[in-house]
């Protein structure tokens, strides 16, 4: 009984993903071979072979796509990283009073995307925003292309450093005492002890925040949504809008289910590439 | 040289004061800007966007609830947060037993699971539309229960892990002797000892449900049972926005998180930090 237990148990859950996840992922991995427009379902299926992924990794759009994802995740997560490590550095000196401050810090991530994305978008209103107002200046936070990933990368910031904040914390709070002492009484300056003992003894906390946040800002959706719809133009349409562009308003099932295959595999290359890159001693 | 030394630390603990309270100046002020705004008349923008001396109105809350009938969409929410969450929670909790204690799968299992997360959200949503078509569910609870269950289940998997995991094995083994089944031992041993860790993951999955947003604006889309977070994000089309509306309609969204997120603070830290550090 006991024996067959542990497999007993993990029945329920692979019943469920099975079903919603693992049958669904088979069924749009077939249908990436062929042609299927939702809107017009009389046609059927249509036997494509490569050709969804063959035009995918040759299509403008995507290409685009995925160099605006790159030009959003990496200047995003790097932002993230220092100021949410360097907040958790401040945390940890465990001054009076800052307990309270944590929990202030940690709202962004808890609340919806969308009310962070409304509430920024209208305080970067050019006529009613208050931070024009404040500032004096009449500048367009969303106008051009350039400027509206910035404002979509800076937002993102202010949602994400909490968790980032949050990861360092855990890992300085994890570090055991004994080698800080020792490095003290050694007469250490504290950037030697910063550099030759906190980084390395961080790193696989470090691994694991810069991770985290990789991945999910490479599927960042809801904040293009609000903030730009892509706009202006295609400069700040990432990957997953892309997608569900082809997939949702133009109803081009088959290329939208080959295009999110090739996300996949990007997807899973960056993730190898990170763990190696911040795995190596 | 001391006193030097001395006055050097005082620099640095004002410092750090100082940084600590711009960042929660800056975490504080959309907050607060956004309550102000859901009590502003209309009018006041156009004048003074940085206004704060106007007479306070709540007419914005009351149209939130008559004229853009928010309390259907508080029902709609509730009611797929509630059910996804606690399916996920059985199934997840069972499951994470059985690694967590038995070693299933091997070591690497969980980390099968967090890949999972890793799966971009739009090549599930693809497939589940059509399917979700074709079965009629569009614009249901269940469809987007079903969908918001792909990624809470693994969620609750790995949270619970931790929690379980802490758990001394002595608990059970005593129960065993007594004549406990090892699910008994579950049940009644080691369920009671993980409750708060349950209760944490819980509010945890009930909020990113509460959330989600993709899922919802393609499953529910402009239909009877959208959500919160795509209701909000109507009120921005490219007509006129009511802005004290909108901002009404976003407190009472925000509000509820709020109250969530700061009830489960301190295991949220432990569940969310403990699994990926250990990772």
């Amino acid at each position: 009984m006991t024996a067959k237990l542990k497999y007993y148990l993990l029945l329920p859950s692979f019943f469920i993903l099975f079903g919603i996840l693992v049958f669904p992922l088979c069924y749009s991995f077939i249908l990436a071979f062929h042609t299927y427009q939702l809107t017009n379902p009389a046609l059927g299926w249509q036997y494509e072979g490569l050709n969804n992924f063959l035009k995918g990794v040759s299509d403008p759009l995507f290409q685009n796509a995925l160099f605006r994802t790159i030009q959003f995740t990496f200047p995003a997560v790097t932002l993230e990283f220092l100021i949410g490590f360097g907040l958790a550095l401040l945390l940890n000196m465990e001054l009076k009073g800052t307990r309270v401050m944590q929990s202030v810090l940690l709202i962004p991530m808890m609340i919806s995307t969308i009310v962070i994305g409304l509430t920024w978008r209208f305080m970067l209103h050019p006529e009613f925003g208050v931070i024009n107002y404040l500032l004096g200046i009449q500048y367009s936070w969303l106008e051009t292309g350039n400027r509206a990933m910035m404002t979509l990368i800076l937002t993102d910031t202010w949602e994400w450093v909490p968790l980032t904040m949050l990861l360092m914390l855990a890992g300085l709070k994890s570090l055991p005492v004994e080698p800080f002492e020792s490095a003290k009484i050694d007469g250490a300056s504290t950037f030697q002890t910063f550099r030759y003992l906190t980084l390395p003894m961080l790193r696989s906390a470090i691994v694991v925040t810069i991770m985290l946040r990789l991945i999910d800002a490479f599927r960042e959706y809801d904040k293009v949504y609000v903030l730009t719809q892509g706009g202006p133009g295609q400069s700040t349409e990432l990957l997953t809008f892309y997608v569900y562009r082809v997939g949702f308003a133009y109803f081009h099932m088959g290329y939208a289910s080959a295009l999110s295959y090739l996300y996949l595999i990007i997807m899973a290359a960056l993730a190898l590439v990170t763990i190696s890159a911040l795995g190596r001693r | 040289m001391n006193s030097m030394g001395r006055s050097a630390a005082k620099v640095r603990i004002v410092g750090a004061y100082l940084i600590l309270l711009a960042a929660c100046f800056a975490i504080l002020f959309p907050v607060f800007w956004a309550f102000i705004n859901s009590l502003k008349p209309s009018l006041v923008y156009v004048y003074n966007p940085a206004a704060i001396n106007f007479p306070p109105t709540l007419n914005n809350y009351v149209k939130v609830f008559t004229f853009w009938k928010f309390g259907n969409f508080f029902l709609n929410t509730a009611v797929v947060a509630t059910s996804a969450t606690v399916i996920s929670l059985i199934a997840g909790t069972l499951s994470a037993y059985s690694f967590a204690r038995f070693g299933t799968g091997g070591k690497r299992s969980t980390l099968w699971v967090l890949a999972i997360r890793m799966l971009p959200a739009v090549a599930i949503i693809l497939p589940l539309y059509i399917l979700f078509d074709m079965a009629r569910l569009l614009d249901t609870w269940p469809a987007l229960i079903l969908a918001h269950i792909t990624f809470l289940l693994p969620m609750v998997i790995w949270m619970m892990c931790e929690f379980i995991r802490d758990v001394p094995t002595d608990l059970e083994e005593a129960a065993t002797v007594d004549g406990c089944s090892r699910f008994g031992a579950f049940l009644r041993v080691v369920l009671p000892v993980v409750s708060p860790g349950l209760a944490a993951t819980a509010i945890f999955c009930f909020l990113m449900s509460f959330n989600e947003f993709m899922f919802a604006l393609i499953l529910t889309g402009a239909g009877h049972s959208r959500t919160l977070p795509v209701a909000l994000s109507a009120f921005w089309t490219s007509r006129k926005v009511m802005y004290g509306e909108m901002f009404a309609a976003v407190i009472c969204v925000l509000a509820p998180e709020l109250i969530l997120a700061f009830s489960i603070q301190k295991y949220l830290v432990r569940g969310l930090t403990l699994g990926a550090l250990k990772g």
